[in-house]
């Protein structure tokens, strides 16, 4: 009997959002990366995740601009950001376009 | 048009030109597996939140335009990478990946059939520990 064909998975875009999260699993494992579980957000504004191994604010602010470089990608611009807040110490970035306006004197 | 604009690099960044998905990175922890998609995705904000500190790279497989000589992997004529990925890693598939890049993809265009049968195992952030895809993508010129 001849053997199987060894075939590429092909994902549908319904598929895609469980895709993703399972690559994101693997990839924190592969790449030995400990994040909290879950995205956060503030006030919808800044976007990161809470970092475990936190030393000082210049860790922090290269962590969030290569989390920020990391997501360069089709229409999102993001600006780094370090907040303290209280005891924490939230780092991300903001999306560009939800900065406020300046507005002329 | 030129002959550059019309092809495609199978291993792009999604900062480089006309960059686009075609796959997610599945597999296992230690031997990836790219599930090619059916159509191209917008990634848009909540998607790509969805990835957290994870960099796109490390779940997308991005194509993008050929950059040729700003690329360490081109000699010139043909893109090196695809030759050593042929040379030097084993086929995991027997048929052709269902891939929306191919009809403009040099990896294709310059190998043929064999660089898509070991296609699913590229990643463009190679986990440690991935010894001959390391191999594999490492410049002639880096190699001395």
């Amino acid at each position: 009997m001849a053997a199987r064909k060894r075939r590429a998975e092909v994902l549908s875009l319904a598929d895609l959002s469980k895709a993703v999260d399972r690559s994101v699993a693997l990839a924190s494992k592969r790449h030995e990366l400990a994040t909290e579980a879950g995205n956060l957000m503030v006030n919808w504004q800044i976007l990161g995740r809470i970092l475990r191994n936190f030393e000082d604010l210049n860790q922090a602010l290269s962590f969030a601009k290569d989390v920020t470089r990391g997501v360069k990608i089709q229409g999102l611009k993001g600006q780094p950001v370090v907040l303290k807040v209280g005891p924490d110490v939230l780092c991300g970035f903001i999306e560009r376009s939800q900065l406020p306006q300046l507005i002329a004197k | 048009m030129t002959r550059a604009a019309a092809i495609s690099c199978p291993s792009a960044q999604p900062d480089m030109q006309d960059a686009r998905v075609f796959g997610v990175i599945g597999g296992s922890e230690e031997s990836p597996r790219v599930s090619y998609l059916r159509e191209t995705p917008l990634l848009d904000a909540k998607l790509v939140r969805r990835l957290g500190v994870i960099q796109p790279t490390q779940v997308f497989r991005f194509a993008a335009r050929c950059e040729e000589a700003r690329c360490a992997h081109f000699d010139g004529q043909h893109c090196t990478l695809a030759q050593r990925i042929v040379e030097t890693l084993d086929p995991v598939v027997d048929a052709l990946p269902s891939c929306l890049v191919r009809a403009s993809c040099r990896w294709y265009a310059e190998q043929g059939a064999k660089a898509c049968f070991r296609c699913p195992q590229v990643v463009t952030v190679i986990p440690p520990g991935n010894a001959p895809l390391n191999r594999a993508a490492l410049p002639a010129s880096g190699a001395g």
